[in-house]
């Protein structure tokens, strides 16, 4: 993942340097962090050491992966009351802890990644083996995850599992130097498009410069239309598919927001909508 | 049991239930009735089989009995009802208490749509798994036959399938792949005797009474949204590798070497016309009546 992140600015640099450093976790060799961080904290994470805190306001795993990557494995394994207090930093991208002395703000502008099996057993929707779970069972894992939560976030993908044979495949794969070119290219297009108003990316859009910069033709608001009401995608999925969309855009280089572009967006919307009960 | 509403199918059979409580249209139980049943633990493949025979065999004026359960039970009930058909919900808890809880909404719908739900337990009851099992000779012994849509080794269904034998009711059983762990017990049935169908025709002509309605043959044409949207040949090319069973986006990505976003676009588009649909593991077609 990390690999195919677009690179650091000398800014974000800086910012992610000073919170390793208040920690300090910063080498000798290395005083200056210039990749982008991973954090990948085990689903055992207390709700302090994930958003921070403690008698003198430590920051968390959120704030250390400022602007990298927090990766949740296992996501209904989390505690819920953790997960939960994700949901502030991810719309607020940064975290103010209060204590009784003093309270400090960290920024927190990671991006969340996280994993989890379909149900218990982790068969459900498998063709190798059948699923051992009731459908009581399934629906109190799913449920593990708010959706609040899921809401937030922007893309969600089904996997599934891979063969032996699969594994040496013969089709050409995209290297994540590849990846990154194009990622790299597609940040470029954001950091020139936003230059005036002062942000980064797509995902600093707030609605307000969504209508402005999300333009989307007729026939695709006619598709997004029919969508959310067929698919019951909720009113608060339609802006992150727009931004999504305008990623997807950026990274084919493409200017305008096409159909195709929309399309694909609406696709990686897949846990929204209902077909997860049966 | 010497009431004059009591089903005289019931009478016949092993251990007749001594009294019956019900909610709804008793009448019913004088129709032509065919019992639907298989596992609660059902494949997307059971789901389709068993929304289309049940929509044939309402075509055909069957009503439709089953036993509320969750997966192919519930099916039954809610596609009966889609196709303003009539259809008995043999309960094995009182009528106080429903079982599954979600499927209270049902249970209205049921009535309000000229239905039946039969029990023979007291209002006060509360399901019990003995209970299944005893219910179930009440699904197969008001029925003209059962028809098994999918069932596991050795599951409460295949019990229902016996029960039905010894009733000397028709049981009537989808054949399913060899390998199919859903389906297995559904070839045993078929080994023991079972009657083997692949069309409603099977079943109608089973009963001398009954004469086989031909149904409209159901057409797939292609809307004129799709031509217009998306590259016809494009189309087609996803739409064929989409089956019955679920087919992942990197299946399908494998087998036609077009690009993602081409594909994505094709999938959005034919699931809002309602060619296919999303479920667990990948997409796969539905064919809309029309």
């Amino acid at each position: 993942m990390v690999t195919i992140l677009p690179d650091m600015n000398l800014e974000e640099m800086l910012e992610v340097t000073k919170i390793y450093s208040i920690l300090g976790l910063n080498s000798t060799e290395e005083p200056i962090i210039t990749t982008r961080p991973f954090r990948n904290p085990h689903h055992t994470v207390t709700q302090i050491s994930l958003v921070g805190g403690g008698k003198y306001p430590r920051p968390g795993e959120v704030s250390l992966a400022n602007y990298g990557i927090l990766f949740l494995d296992e996501l209904p394994e989390f505690n819920k009351s953790s997960l939960e207090s994700l949901r502030g930093p991810l719309e607020d991208r940064k975290i103010s802890i209060s204590r009784l002395n003093t309270t400090i703000t960290y920024p927190c502008k990671f991006m969340l990644i996280a994993s989890m099996n379909p149900c218990k057993c982790g068969y459900y929707g498998s063709k190798e083996k059948k699923c051992s779970c009731t459908s009581e069972q399934i629906k109190k894992y799913i449920n593990r995850v708010s959706g609040p939560l899921l809401d937030r976030i922007d893309i969600h993908i089904e996997v599934n599992p891979i063969k032996y044979s699969q594994i040496e495949t013969k089709q050409k794969i995209e290297t994540s130097k590849d990846i990154k070119i194009r990622v790299n290219r597609a940040r470029k297009i954001q950091i020139e498009r936003y230059k005036k108003i002062n942000i980064f990316s797509n995902s600093e859009l707030t609605p307000q410069l969504i209508e402005k910069f999300c333009t989307i033709t007729n026939s695709g608001k006619k598709i997004l239309e029919i969508a959310i009401d067929k698919l019951g995608l909720s009113m608060r999925a339609y802006h992150k598919i727009l931004k999504v969309a305008r990623t997807i855009a950026d990274l084919e280089a493409s200017e305008k927001i096409e159909e195709k572009h929309l399309a694909e967006a609406i696709q990686y919307r897949s846990l929204d909508r209902k077909y997860w009960q049966k | 049991m010497d009431d004059k509403e009591y089903p005289e199918s019931l009478k016949k059979i092993k251990n007749p239930p001594k009294q019956l409580y019900y909610e709804g249209h008793i009448e019913l139980l004088k129709n032509n009735i065919i019992s639907i049943i298989g596992s609660r633990a059902c494949s997307e493949n059971g789901i389709k089989l068993a929304e289309k025979f049940t929509r044939e065999l309402v075509y055909q004026g069957i009503t439709i009995g089953s036993g509320m359960a969750v997966g192919i039970d519930t099916i039954a009930h809610k596609t009966t009802l889609l196709e303003k058909g009539k259809t008995i919900a043999v309960l094995a808890n009182g009528l106080k208490h429903i079982f599954p809880k979600e499927n209270n909404v049902l249970y209205k719908q049921i009535i309000q749509n000229g239905g039946l739900i039969i029990t023979e337990y007291p209002p006060e009851e509360k399901a019990k798994s003995k209970n299944f099992l005893e219910r179930n000779r009440i699904v197969s012994g008001i029925a003209l036959g059962i028809l098994v849509i999918e069932s596991a080794y050795r599951s409460g269904t295949s019990v229902t399938a016996r029960l039905a034998k010894e009733q000397k009711r028709k049981v009537f059983a989808l054949p399913h792949e060899v390998n199919d762990i859903h389906g297995v017990g559904n070839n045993h049935l078929i080994q023991k005797g079972a009657k083997i169908v692949t069309n409603t025709k099977d079943i109608i002509e089973e009963f001398p009474f009954l004469t086989y309605k031909k149904i409209p043959k159901e057409k797939i044409s292609m809307s004129n949204y799709i031509k217009r949207h998306c590259n016809n040949q494009e189309y087609n090319d996803i739409y064929q590798q989409i089956k019955e069973e679920p087919i992942s986006l990197n299946e399908i990505y494998e087998k036609t070497s077009k690009s993602i976003a081409d594909i994505n676009h094709t999938l959005l588009m034919l699931e809002l016309e309602g060619y296919i649909k999303k479920v667990t593991g990948g997409y796969i077609c539905i064919l809309e009546k029309k």
